[in-house]
């Protein structure tokens, strides 16, 4: 009984590790990351946590760095959207900060292009 | 600046949680079946100096929560420590966040430990703390005080396996109560005797000893199916074990969890049954006890730096 002890010894070091946190990361993005469209009416992203809906942003630019989206930023679960109005041909960048529910923030960007 | 203080103030917090728990339940469970009522005096005294212990890990919880809340406002604002604390994010973290509800509810119920602890040291005298609810009560609003922090780790973000998760990790929590942060009430108990000039325990002391060995077998047994079970769920994989900055720590713990267990079983197979042959084997135990309580502590710092950094899964 006693030698079980120590060959409990990898499991009782991984099970230590029970408070630690994660960060949201971008799962995948609807327009897909890179990808070309041809009309779209909002940017929606799915992150891997679940966030914190009064601190975690979503916001859409142009080429020339004009926001374009209509600031309507809904959060639910781990995803979060952003409206947009209807944009012309060029490529866009989206900017996301996400604040995943245990706290911790990460942030990032993609580009999308519109035909 | 602001991961150092959070580092920091999770861990002071995280230790002095399981230490509102390990501290009753030492007095309770594992010293308080070797109480007559006719060996209640240096018992007694013994556990007036627990209930003081309760007190002060009761203060660096109420302290460290605060500084963790305060930090994590800062952090989740992208505004500097200062400057948080004429923001109107503070009140948004407080109110609009699980984080700050959760902190809300847990100072409530802070609140409500503090009240139990006043009833339980208001007892002069403790010379069988079993018979008094409200050192059980006290028991149970700590345990439940530590148990929510669950909602403050990853658990509560993940969007896989979620109950599971807060299941196992609740069960975690608890059970680290009773081994490794128990070691510490364990050496305290080791380090009063020695105090005391005993040369050699008593069969009610070496009961207790026993006591523990065997409630933290089992709390190590437990801990292996919820520790499977996180590291299931945050690790992923072998190669990020080794890979990664969360892995390599996780690593560092490993040993450090190693060379506690080695020493628990050193105390067990060989220094437990010669504990009455001789003062140096008292000494000795005392000594590895000691050591392995430093260990558990440097266990729960290690815990504090790694819920700072991303896990690979």
């Amino acid at each position: 009984m006693k030698s079980i002890r120590f060959l409990l010894i990898p499991f009782l070091s991984l099970a230590v590790c029970s408070l630690a946190q994660a960060h949201a990361f971008l799962d995948h993005a609807d327009p897909r990351v890179g990808s070309t469209v041809t009309a779209l009416s909002q940017v929606t992203v799915f992150m891997t946590e679940e966030l914190e809906g009064a601190f975690s942003k979503l916001q859409v630019f142009d080429a020339k760095g004009t926001e374009v989206d209509k600031k309507d930023v809904k959060v639910s679960g781990a995803t979060m959207t952003v409206s947009v109005p209807k944009l012309g041909a060029g490529t866009y960048k989206v900017i996301w900060k996400a604040v995943a529910t245990d706290t911790h923030k990460t942030n990032g960007t993609f580009t999308f292009t519109v035909q | 600046m602001i991961a150092a203080v959070l580092v920091l103030a999770r861990t002071v917090h995280i230790g002095s949680a399981m230490l509102l728990v390990a501290l009753p339940l030492f007095m309770l469970v594992i010293l308080q079946p070797g109480l007559g009522a006719e060996r209640g005096e240096g018992y007694s005294v013994f556990c007036r100096k627990i209930i003081k212990g309760l007190w002060l890990a009761f203060i660096l919880e109420a302290l460290s929560g605060l500084v963790w809340l305060w930090f994590v406002a800062a952090q989740m604002s992208d505004q500097s420590p200062w400057r948080i604390l004429d923001s109107a994010d503070l009140n948004a973290v407080l109110w609009q966040t699980q984080f700050g509800q959760l902190w809300l509810a847990r100072a409530a119920i802070g609140v409500l430990l503090g009240v139990v602890l006043y009833f339980v040291s208001r007892r002069k005298s403790q010379p069988r703390p079993v018979i008094y609810p409200s050192n059980w009560l006290a028991l149970a609003v700590s345990s439940i005080l530590l148990a929510t922090l669950a909602w403050a780790g990853h658990a509560v973000a993940g969007i896989h396996y979620h109950i599971l998760h807060l299941v196992a990790d609740i069960l975690h929590l608890l059970l680290s109560s009773i081994w490794p942060i128990g070691l510490i009430p364990l050496g305290w108990f080791l380090w009063d005797a020695n105090q005391r000039n005993q040369v050699l325990l008593e069969d009610s002391e070496i009961g207790t000893l026993k006591r523990f060995s065997q409630f933290s077998l089992i709390a190590v047994l437990l801990l292996l199916i919820t520790g499977f079970i996180n590291g299931w769920l945050m690790i992923g994989s072998w190669t990020a074990l080794f890979t990664t900055t969360y892995g390599q720590l996780l690593l560092i713990k490993v040993l450090a969890v190693m060379v506690m267990i080695g020493l628990g079983a050193y105390n067990r197979i060989y220094l437990l049954p010669r504990i009455q042959e001789g003062r140096s084997f008292l000494l000795s135990l005392r000594r590895t006890v000691l050591g392995e309580s430093f260990l558990a502590m440097a266990v729960v710092l290690i815990v504090g730096i790694m819920g700072t950094t991303s896990p690979p899964f």
